[in-house]
């Protein structure tokens, strides 16, 4: 398996797949295929995944680009037959609005948790989750923490010392 | 008489034959006493502090034998300490904990974060100190302290306790 | 207060002890009433109540007398067969995450300690390789030699407070004053006369480890070794073998092999079930390609299975550090890292290695200043508890601590 066959077997079902090496050669990526496809065709390239063999979903984050105005979510999948060998795949969102992409958790249980925290901290909605709540805050707490333009308010816990808060 | 007792003196023992030993004391110095010898604490362990407390508690450092014996109810116990940060969602459930335990009670601070919010001080959800939700008694420093550092905290609070009750003296918040 | 929902009258209003609060959002949930909002929403009140002329709802925690820390299970209850559990997170959450984007490279090294605090070697360790792989640094070989030896150590310490927790839960105390009370304590000694500390260790540096070891440490260590491998066989004879350890463990919170990976699940949780998956064997990183260790692999994928993977990892793990202690080089620590100012140049970089709970991995994003821009920590702890929600259906509230047990999991990791 290498990434021109991992390309193949995406472009298949998902022909707006390209790979990220020649997209920005200026950044430093690592050597395992880095697969860039648009947000709302995330549930068939999962789908196509785990048909070809990948069947466990290792990670799933999301990065803000502030300077671009987009959300970069990244999801890596790997086989457990030969765990060396792992895809990424990474798509983007626009910041404004209610940014939101299908859900993958039909395809990969391990999506539910992780999608629910991408939601939790950055604001990302996940269509077609199961339990589309907060995970690690509370609800009803005010704003999403890890985006760039967070601004923290203050609360009775933080009263007389607001040293540090982002 | 023109004596004046200005030191509140141990027990002193008798010795009346035929009756075996009689000790007397002030009732301040044995309620104290037996305040601070039988300190039991919440087992409240939040985070990394709460392996060293496990290690006090472990053969190694064995602070039963000073008398604090681990409860996990708060109805049983009378002394909370607090290992590891305190977060804002976790916050409320101290409180409420802190407000089951009968009096007297004391409150021992572990560690970086629950003394001052420690190496999470600018995070959006920890609190700056456990001190902004219950009144605490003793803090250790350390990250974590070493569990000799808890025991020297239990010292601490038993020095504490020591001139804690004055007899005839209705203490509001003991 | 009675309403047509509940006809039990359920415990009153709370009465506000703190001071209220003017301006500003206030952080704690409401008070909830209906069993809906009980198991579908926030609530601290440590309630029970009765949903059905059946069901009933049960609050584990966040405080409760095991030693897993700050974890809330809201348990819908049948008599005392779980129908359905829904884990509540969150009461460590620290956010570490966006910490990071206020620190150095340097300075974030002891907050990855502190995040699974059993292990911080191989937290350490991971976050490093995620640096260094965006730096493209050489380890030198003796650094290398001397992560190994103390990720290894501190997985057989991890291991070692599993073993004796997961037999308090059980109702088992004395295997604990063995495990934590005597071997770990060794481990810790150990750790200390190498970097001072007992817990969180700030040890593996960015290019390297911070101290060489001491005179004599070789020695003690290989001696310590020894001493381990005869404590299993008193863990068999008090622990393992026990007919009434057995008959809570065997049999109880059986996980798939299909169930198991489709929820991510990684470590010893996935080769209980049959999994042959070690990072160490099949995509090695750092010198664990010159060592050679069979894998520990079981495949009933329940309770018993789960401790059991993980005391034979510690001998595994003796295994490894007998072949890294004989052929340790001699050499330098620390590779071509610049003391301060350590700028990674623009990019991404993404380093997993096998932890203790699982495959603890650091994704990091550098746009080339002093700090990172994202750094997301791949918590294994975090990953395998969302298998808790399907596993615990179906067993009885004395399974549910078992079951919970054998997971093992650390809130610092699962919160972050």
């Amino acid at each position: 398996m290498s990434v021109t066959n991992v390309l193949e077997i995406l472009q298949k079902k998902v022909p707006e797949a390209v790979e990220c090496q020649n997209l920005d050669v200026k950044f430093v990526r690592g050597t395992d295929p880095q697969i860039k496809v648009p947000s709302v065709r995330v549930g068939a390239v999962a789908g196509c995944l785990k048909e070809a063999g990948f069947d466990l979903l290792n990670f799933l984050t999301a990065v803000d680009y502030l300077k671009e105005e987009r959300f970069e979510l990244i999801y890596q999948f790997i086989k457990t037959s030969d765990p060396a060998f792992s895809v990424i795949v990474k798509t983007d969102l626009p910041r404004s609005g209610s940014p939101s992409l299908p859900s993958i958790v039909e395809f990969y249980a391990a999506a539910d948790w992780q999608e629910r925290e991408t939601y939790d901290l950055f604001g990302i909605t996940f269509v077609g989750h199961p339990n589309p709540r907060r995970i690690l805050l509370w609800e009803g707490y005010p704003g999403w923490p890890l985006r760039k333009d967070y601004v923290h308010t203050l609360d009775k816990y933080d009263n007389g010392s607001e040293i540090g808060l982002p | 008489m023109g004596v004046v007792q200005e030191k509140i003196l141990p027990a002193t023992l008798y010795k009346v034959p035929g009756l075996g030993e009689i000790s007397m004391t002030t009732v301040d110095f044995f309620i104290d006493w037996a305040r601070k010898s039988s300190l039991w604490p919440l087992t409240f362990g939040l985070a990394c502090c709460a392996i060293e407390m496990m290690a006090a508690y472990g053969t190694r450092f064995d602070i039963n034998r000073f008398g604090v014996i681990p409860r996990p109810s708060p109805r049983q116990a009378d002394l909370m300490i607090i290992a590891g940060t305190v977060t804002k969602k976790m916050a409320p459930a101290i409180k409420k904990l802190y407000d089951q335990m009968p009096e007297p009670r004391f409150v021992i601070s572990m560690g970086a974060c629950s003394n001052c919010g420690g190496p999470y001080f600018d995070s959006y959800s920890v609190v700056k100190g456990v001190d902004r939700i219950i009144p605490v008694d003793v803090y250790i420093p350390g990250c974590p302290p070493r569990p000799e550092a808890l025991q020297n905290a239990v010292f601490a609070l038993q020095k504490k306790i020591e001139s804690l009750y004055v007899a005839g003296i209705k203490v509001k918040n003991p | 207060m009675s309403n047509d929902k509940n006809p039990i009258s359920t415990v009153d209003q709370i009465p506000q002890t703190t001071p209220s609060f003017k301006g500003g959002v206030e952080p704690v949930g409401r008070v909830n009433e209906t069993a809906d909002s009980l198991i579908n929403g926030p609530c601290f009140e440590t309630k029970m109540e009765r949903i059905s002329d059946h069901e009933m709802l049960l609050n584990m925690g966040p405080q409760h007398p095991s030693t897993h820390g700050v974890l809330r299970v809201v348990l819908q209850l049948d008599g005392e067969v779980v129908t359905k559990a829904v884990p509540d997170l969150g009461y460590l959450h620290r956010g570490v995450e966006k910490l990071a984007e206020h620190r150095n490279y340097s300075q974030f090294i002891i907050l990855t300690d502190r995040d699974d605090y059993l292990c911080a070697m191989l937290n350490n360790w991971a976050y490093c390789l995620a640096v260094e792989k965006l730096m493209k640094v050489e380890i030198p070989g003796r650094a290398d030699y001397l992560r190994v030896i103390s990720g290894e150590l501190n997985r057989i310490a991890s291991h070692l407070l599993f073993i004796g927790t997961f037999g308090i839960d059980i109702g088992a105390f004395t295997p604990f004053l063995y495990a934590f009370g005597r071997e770990r304590e060794m481990i810790l000694d150990l750790f200390e006369q190498l970097c001072g500390a007992r817990i969180t260790y700030n040890y593996v540096r960015i290019g390297g480890v911070s101290n060489d070891l001491p005179d004599g440490w070789v020695e003690k260590a290989k001696s310590f070794i020894v001493h381990m491998r005869e404590c299993l066989k008193e863990y068999d004879d008090l622990l393992s073998y026990n007919p009434i350890f057995m008959d809570r463990t065997k049999g109880v919170g059986v996980l798939s092999k299909e169930k198991a990976i489709a929820y991510g699940i990684t470590g010893p949780n996935l080769r209980a079930s049959g999994v042959n998956l070690d990072l160490r064997l099949q995509a090695p990183y750092g010198v664990y390609s010159k060592f050679s260790f069979d894998p520990v692999v079981r495949t009933n994928g329940d309770c018993w299975d789960r401790y059991m993977v993980r005391r034979d990892e510690i001998a595994q793990s003796c295994q490894i550090l007998d072949q890294a202690l004989g052929d340790l080089p001699a050499g330098d620590i620390m590779g071509k890292v610049p003391k301060a100012n350590l700028r990674p140049p623009v990019g991404e970089s993404y380093a997993q290695l096998e932890g203790a709970r699982g495959w603890l991995g650091v994704y990091l994003v550098s746009d080339g200043t002093a700090n990172p821009y994202r750094l997301h920590v791949r918590a294994p702890s975090f990953v395998n508890l969302a298998v808790l929600q399907e596993t615990l259906t179906g067993w009885k509230v004395a399974d549910v601590v078992a079951i919970l047990g054998s997971i093992d999991i650390v809130l610092g990791e699962v919160d972050r």
